[in-house]
């Protein structure tokens, strides 16, 4: 079942929501525990949501 | 500059930079302004919507803040939690709010509510104001999202106004509505923002937005009526800005400003229908129908049970002491660590406002919701298809707006933990004379919301820079916020995106342009006449100076 465009459109947003929610936690945890691995992984990701919201919304 | 540099502000306690400030040049100054000119480009030139513009702006702040302003990734992850508790203390009245006018579009409250004004008056100018003005606040009061518009707009043109006309009046109407509306949201956020107690910023909106009363009342009676009509409505507009504003002034002096937008409104109503008892204002009342069946007073009462259980649980809430310590015992506070960027900008260890979230605006929504359905249904007025239709529109409406939100406000928390804020602040400062600045906060506020189209996010984007420019200024700090509140008001409902949604409901989509036209005429006379009285009044306030 393949879904319209818009329902796409409406999860991709819901996906961009929860990472904006929960990955600032994910970094503030990491930064403070010394795990820069997953400091720099879980920015990037932070950042690469907020560029989707530029290029795609 | 080296060395320590400190100044104290009453909003913010002691700033202090400790090794090597940015220097207040043109050139940092500029760099400050980077993300708000960003916002403001993509807007107006590139046509960008508000959500998009605001992701670019969260992209140049960081990366000012990381070359710039000596920002780190750990004030970056500070900022975003802060921006998170900052954002969802607000969502939660939002959300709540969304979900009280899906269930009232639902059950057919605002249509209900629509065909049972003209009822009440058969005058034109009456009608006028009470659809215009009133109408369309109380609806603003109980949720907005550019509802009020489009619910009274449609009923206008039904009447015979021109629709260009129409969406003017009924959006110069509701101007003053937003700050308090949707359980005063938007103040919230300028609370949070400033961490200026309302209580100190209430007295002077609810008088700076009165002021405002009778301009309103006046051009949409003169839109709708000519000068003839405003004579003829004169004392009417007169009384009820009376009322309206005393109301708004008593319950934001008291501390109940999440119902300053449906008390006033409602109270305006209630003034106009006693006046039509009044041999001028009388007129042949006619029966309303609703397909082909004539509405009666009990049908359209259950109706507006959302709304009356929200005022009645707001009010509740909020007046029964006992009830209210109860609920009250249950809070939520975080405490921030003291952050320190690269270049030595100190942000103080401070805790997040504190949260009740069994009192909070969003439970009393929330509460209202859950119990109308259940008198809804129980009456028959929702099927078993309501909660998902329901939700569904909840949801489609919530996630872009939520996202702008966290957007926007780590664009303003990351400006302020690296001091950007703080430069912006203090250039405005240097330049602009303590006389002038006053003037100009309102249109500040009118920008920051026609562009992002909220009055929250104009005050989350510029709250903490007017409360930190009026310090440096040594004006009256509640005084030049109120004055943002209200231009952020009255911008918010000029704004593209609300407008689209009226120019929709009354057949002028795509003609946008013509009616932003027609309405900053209109509409930028009461914020004129809010920015003459803010200066007059800071004036007075400095003795003078």
């Amino acid at each position: 079942m393949s879904l319209s465009k818009g329902s796409k459109k409406f999860r991709i947003s819901m996906l961009i929501l929860i990472i904006e929610v929960l990955l600032p936690l994910v970094l503030l945890y990491a930064l403070n525990h010394n795990y820069p691995m997953l400091g720099r992984i879980t920015s990037a990701i932070l950042v690469l949501g907020i560029i989707y919201l530029v290029v795609f919304k | 500059m080296v060395g320590r540099f400190w100044f104290t502000s009453p909003v913010f306690g002691t700033i202090t930079y400790n090794k090597t400030p940015m220097e207040l040049t043109l050139g940092s100054w500029l760099l400050s302004f980077l993300p708000i000119l960003t916002v403001i480009i993509l807007m107006l030139l590139f046509k960008w919507g508000a959500l998009r513009a605001s992701a670019m702006s969260w992209l140049v702040a960081v990366a000012v803040s990381l070359i710039a302003f000596g920002g780190s990734w750990l004030i970056l992850a500070w900022s975003q939690v802060k921006a998170l508790v900052l954002a969802a203390n607000l969502l939660a009245i939002v959300w709540g709010a969304l979900l009280l006018y899906s269930l009232a579009s639902e059950a057919g409250t605002l249509r209900a509510i629509g065909l049972s004004i003209p009822r009440l008056s058969s005058d034109r100018s009456i009608q006028l104001l009470l659809i215009a003005w009133l109408l369309t606040s109380f609806l603003q009061g109980m949720g907005g999202f550019g509802v009020a518009v489009a619910v009274c707009a449609p009923i206008l043109v039904g009447m015979g106004y021109d629709p260009i006309l129409s969406i003017v009046m009924t959006t110069i109407g509701h101007a003053w509505a937003v700050s308090f509306g949707g359980m005063a949201s938007a103040f919230e956020s300028l609370i949070a923002v400033t961490h200026v107690s309302g209580m100190l910023i209430a007295p002077y909106s609810a008088i700076l937005f009165a002021i405002s009363f009778v301009p309103t009342g006046v051009i949409i009676t003169l839109l709708g009526s000519g000068w003839k009509g405003v004579r003829h409505a004169f004392p009417a507009i007169l009384a009820v800005s009376f009322t309206t504003g005393a109301s708004l002034y008593l319950l934001n002096t008291n501390g109940f400003w999440s119902l300053s937008t449906i008390g006033p409104s409602l109270v305006g109503i209630a003034t106009l229908v006693l006046l039509t008892r009044l041999p001028g204002y009388q007129g042949t009342k006619i029966a309303i129908l609703n397909g082909n069946q004539e509405m009666n007073t009990w049908n359209v009462l259950v109706r507006l049970t959302p709304y009356i259980l929200l005022v009645a649980i707001g009010f509740a809430v909020a007046l029964i002491k006992p009830l209210n310590t109860l609920l009250n015992r249950v809070s939520i506070s975080f405490p921030y660590p003291e952050i320190t960027s690269g270049l030595g900008f100190v942000t103080p260890a401070e805790s997040s406002p504190v949260i009740h979230p069994l009192s909070h605006p969003g439970m009393v929504l929330l509460v209202s919701v859950l119990l109308s359905y259940i008198v809804l249904r129980h009456e028959g007025m929702l099927n078993k298809n309501s909660p998902r239709r329901i939700l569904s529109l909840t949801m489609h409406n919530l996630v872009d707006a939520s996202l702008g939100m966290i957007v926007m406000a780590g664009v303003s928390t990351t400006m302020t933990h690296v001091g950007m804020t703080s430069t912006l602040a203090r250039g405005i400062a240097e330049t602009v004379s303590k006389v002038i600045y006053p003037a100009l906060v309102p249109f500040v506020g009118v920008i920051g919301a026609f562009l992002t189209g909220t009055n929250n996010n104009s005050n989350i984007l510029f709250g903490a820079l007017q409360a930190e420019a009026a310090s440096l200024l040594k004006l009256n700090i509640p005084l030049i916020l109120a004055a943002q509140q209200a231009g952020g008001s009255m911008g918010s409902v000029m704004s593209p995106t609300k407008l689209i949604v009226g120019c929709i409901t009354v057949g002028l989509g795509g003609q946008e342009g013509k009616v932003l036209r027609k309405l900053i005429g209109y509409g930028l006379i009461p914020i004129t006449i809010i920015a003459i009285a803010t200066a007059i009044w800071s004036w007075l306030l400095n003795g003078g100076a």
